[in-house]
């Protein structure tokens, strides 16, 4: 299977550096995006699942509207369409989270409505090329997954060093490294993690190379 | 714990306590890691744009905070019930109306060379999580319009502060020493996670056990 895999990849790898968000080219290991939801929410897994069916609600459909949107926008305005496309999806996303599923958001508080400003839902506007809904759609989603399985390593790895427990069920009588549950601690434990990524990547490149 | 509501009783002192609460108390980027993502771009930019964002963002986030504020008191609650869920998008309305006007102005007032350099960091210091979340912040502790003025100021120092801190940082590390894949965002992370730990130490956060 890994074998497989790594042949893929070295028949690929010019394409693959470009088009895949999950792994070589995750969108929080590479370019820093959506640090704010995993650093500010993440602190465990609970919150982590509330703000992951955020993002899986609202990434891909800005995506979409926000392209059919700025078409017909300038691209030193493009920003204001993504933003705008996100704030409306949000509507519904808050809606649905707040209202249908009636899921407890208090913990989550102001990091919820923050997705609408949030580089990794809107930083497609930094681009010059247009994007089309086909391709919209496909990105959304990959680079949704590339966030989400951050998320979820990021809030296992706290809510059991921070503090001691998995899904609110206790493991530790007392939490390893308690300051990981706050947002100094945070970043201290993205930053590793991303660095330890990082090296991974580039050992599987460096392997990919050799053949 | 100080609130801002607290100690906000009107008068300059009481202006000045605000902005003090914002900057160190409650420091945008260090304590709720806000505009995190964009700050750890900016280490590694040309100082001068990384002050000109500063400068713009300071700008914005003031007069996001007023227009924020009266749509805030006037438009959301012509909504009623469903204020909660569409108050992000007359936010982010309020942030396109300034962001408009920040153009016009930049475009009326500069040189063609200035207005392009202002131009280009526009959308990024407008479209930020900092002017975003202040905005909330202030709408729902429902802030009185001096007290929105000056949390906003105070939120925009602080997360020059924060930019200041790390710059100084960057400039002192020794590249060399660091191991390869540490280089660069993970660093940068790390720092702001033990700059962070610094001010919960100052303002005395407690741990959350």
């Amino acid at each position: 299977m890994i074998e497989k895999l790594k042949s893929y990849y070295a028949i690929h790898m010019e394409r693959l550096e470009h088009r895949d968000r999950i792994f070589i080219n995750n969108p929080v290991v590479m370019q820093g995006l959506g640090l704010v939801p995993i650093v500010a929410v993440g602190t465990n897994m609970k919150n982590a699942c509330v703000m992951a069916l955020a993002v899986l609600l609202l990434l891909t459909p800005t995506r979409v509207l926000a392209a059919l949107f700025s078409r017909s926008t300038q691209f030193r305005f493009k920003a204001v369409a993504y933003c705008i496309s996100a704030a409306t999806v949000y509507v519904l996303v808050s809606w649905l989270l707040l209202d249908v599923f009636k899921l407890p958001s208090q913990t989550i508080g102001l990091y919820l409505p923050l997705l609408v400003t949030e580089p990794l839902v809107i930083k497609r506007y930094a681009h010059t090329s247009q994007e089309s809904v086909t391709k919209a759609v496909t990105k959304g989603l990959i680079t949704t997954a590339g966030f989400l399985i951050v998320l979820f390593i990021s809030a296992a790895l706290r809510e059991i060093i921070g503090a001691g427990t998995f899904f609110g069920k206790t493991l530790f009588k007392t939490a390893p490294i308690p300051y990981l549950s706050m947002i100094g601690g945070g970043f201290i434990l993205v930053g590793i993690l991303i660095a330890l990524w990082r090296n991974l990547v580039h050992g599987f490149k460096r392997e990919v190379h050799k053949r | 714990m100080i609130t801002a509501n607290a100690i906000f009783s009107g008068g300059i002192g009481g202006f000045l306590l605000v902005i003090f609460y914002a900057v160190f108390t409650q420091n945008a980027v260090l304590s709720r890691g806000l505009g995190s993502s964009r700050l750890t771009k900016l280490i590694g930019d040309d100082e001068k744009d990384a002050w000109l964002f500063a400068v713009l963002l300071l700008i914005i986030q003031v007069l996001c905070g007023t227009v924020g504020w009266m749509a805030n008191r006037w438009l959301v609650p012509l909504f009623g019930s469903f204020r909660t869920h569409l108050r992000p998008l007359i936010l982010a309305l309020s942030i396109c109306t300034v962001f408009f006007l920040m153009f016009l102005l930049s475009v009326q007032l500069f040189n063609l060379e200035k207005a392009r350099r202002i131009v280009r960091q526009l959308p990024i210091a407008a479209f930020n999580c900092c002017i975003m979340g202040t905005m909330l912040l202030t709408c729902s502790q429902q802030y009185s319009f001096g007290q929105t003025v000056a949390f906003s100021i105070g939120s925009a120092v602080g997360y020059m502060l924060s930019l200041l801190l790390m710059q100084a940082g960057s400039r002192k590390l020794d590249r060399s020493q660091i191991p390869e894949s540490f280089r660069g965002l993970p660093t940068t992370l790390v720092y702001l996670g033990i700059l962070s730990l610094v001010f919960y130490g100052l303002i005395g956060h407690s741990l959350a056990v």
